[in-house]
């Protein structure tokens, strides 16, 4: 669905190089800090930005050359950019029916009125949730093979972004060659979304790895310095100092359960990996 | 481009107050000046709020949105200048065919043939416009590129005021003779060409264009 081999650009004072895959039938989730090029990656897939070297292969063509008809076929949210917030959700409506010959108009009414977004609304008019549940939807409205989504559940309160979440499993229930790009902050959405992860920091791609894999055998070892010093250290992947000595990260949490039963090891979330991963050191 | 038009006309749409008040301006005008002039000042105004769509598709990042629908970029350019010559086409039919109301309903016979030469005269008049004001607002956006463009319009006056003062120069008298059909005939194929030259300049403008 999409091949991205060895993609750079290049900012002053910012490098993206990124190689990734998302296969049919897979939700796979885009991870890091602000500022870590998530947003960037999605413009180079979309072909906003030019890319400095690499390729992007978008539905099995060259994604700086996508045609519209082939355009069709995406649902794009996009974290800060949306219709005019002076057009009217009636309006936004008619122009998607307009572009999508696939778009379903009653389904999206109906989705649009049970969200309680109202059709003689201006968009800039409606609050930060619902300008949100306006883009997914907007996404989902179409029946697109291919859903690019930076940030879909931004702004939104834990109610809605479980909605969201609904309309995602379902979008990907109704056909096996569907597949999601999808970024968030919020990583106990994508934990329970996702069949894989990337995680992106400053530019490079520093960890890709299937989410039950992720959750099952990443372990975060909290250990004093002494103990730290007495660990083997092959099968971790960062530490990081702490009042107490390191937490580290480790990919093999069976390996430290069984040969170092007496350390505490705890099962790492999302949010331990990334901010290990991020802030820690190389072992 | 169908999508992009109807995305122009419901913005248009939505401005239709704003339409009316102008529109009850020019009516107020027309009253004060020669009937005329309503055809050049609503002309003027299609043209504007036509080329408002870009400064409203910029917005909060619109652009990058709009990019990710089925659309192409040159796409986008052509559907521009479609939108704004055709817009302002038919408000100078419009403020054409108010100027003639307003004529007759002075009492007045309106010369058909000089209206519509003022309609077209005014629709040519803003076609430069467009042609000049939309790569300027691909390339810096609106704000910068409304600056940028009144910067090239003044520097051209000067230009032109030096020329004059140096060379002394007066318009031939073979001008006073022209034939006013056949220099409206000459201007509008002018016209012409710098609007398809202009759009040209704007899709490799928006080739060049991130996002």
């Amino acid at each position: 669905m999409l091949h991205i081999e060895n993609v750079t650009k290049n900012y002053p004072g910012f490098h993206l190089q990124v190689s990734l895959d998302v296969a049919p039938g897979t939700v796979t989730g885009l991870i890091g800090q602000n500022g870590a090029g998530k947003s960037t990656l999605f413009k180079t897939i979309l072909g906003l930005i030019r890319t400095d070297g690499g390729s992007v292969t978008l539905l099995g063509q060259n994604a700086q050359a996508l045609g519209a008809e082939s355009r069709q076929r995406i649902g794009t949210v996009l974290a800060d950019a949306g219709f005019s917030g002076y057009l009217t959700v009636r309006d936004v409506r008619t122009i998607l029916g307009q572009f999508y010959p696939g778009f379903d108009e009653a389904d999206f009414r109906r989705r649009c009125e049970s969200s309680g977004i109202t059709d003689g609304k201006k968009v800039k008019d409606l609050s930060t949730g619902m300008k949100a549940k306006l883009k997914v939807l907007s996404a989902l409205s179409h029946g697109a093979d291919f859903l690019l989504l930076d940030e879909p559940t931004a702004g939104l309160d834990v109610i809605a972004r479980d909605e969201i979440l609904d309309l995602l499993r379902s979008y990907m229930e109704e056909n096996d060659h569907r597949a999601i790009l999808i970024s968030s902050h919020i990583s106990s959405d994508l934990e329970t979304l996702c069949d894989d992860f990337y995680m992106i920091h400053q530019g490079s791609i520093v960890l890709h790895e299937d989410t039950d894999r992720l959750l099952n055998d990443y372990a975060v070892l909290k250990v004093s310095e002494a103990e730290f010093e007495a660990l083997d250290k092959s099968c971790l992947l960062k530490k990081k100092k702490e009042h107490y000595g390191y937490s580290c990260l480790t990919n093999q949490r069976g390996f430290y359960r069984e040969n170092c039963p007496s350390l505490v090891l705890e099962k790492s979330g999302l949010d331990e990996v990334i901010t290990l991963m991020a802030r820690g050191e190389e072992v | 481009m169908k999508g992009l038009i109807v995305k122009d006309l419901l913005l248009l749409k939505n401005q239709g107050k704003t339409l009316l008040l102008l529109l009850a301006c020019g009516a107020v005008m027309s009253m004060s000046f020669e009937p005329q002039t309503v055809i050049v000042y609503l002309t003027m105004i299609g043209g504007m709020v036509a080329m408002g769509t870009l400064s409203y598709d910029e917005m909060d990042k619109g652009y990058s949105y709009l990019l990710t629908l089925p659309v192409t970029r040159k796409m986008y350019v052509r559907e521009k200048y479609l939108l704004c010559v055709l817009w302002t086409a038919c408000c100078a039919v419009i403020g054409t065919a108010v100027c003639t109301v307003i004529t007759l309903a002075s009492g007045q016979k309106p010369d058909t043939a000089d209206l519509c030469l003022y309609g077209l005269g005014a629709l040519l008049g803003i076609c430069l416009v467009i042609a000049l004001m939309i790569p300027f607002q691909l390339k810096f956006g609106s704000e910068k590129g409304r600056i940028v463009l009144y910067a090239f319009i003044v520097l051209c006056a000067v230009a032109f005021i030096l020329m004059q003062r140096l060379s002394g120069a007066k318009l031939p008298e073979w001008v006073a003779d022209v034939n006013p059909q056949a220099a409206l005939g000459v201007s509008a194929a002018a016209a012409c060409l710098l609007v398809v030259l202009s759009e040209q300049i704007a899709e490799r403008i928006m080739m060049k264009k991130e996002f």
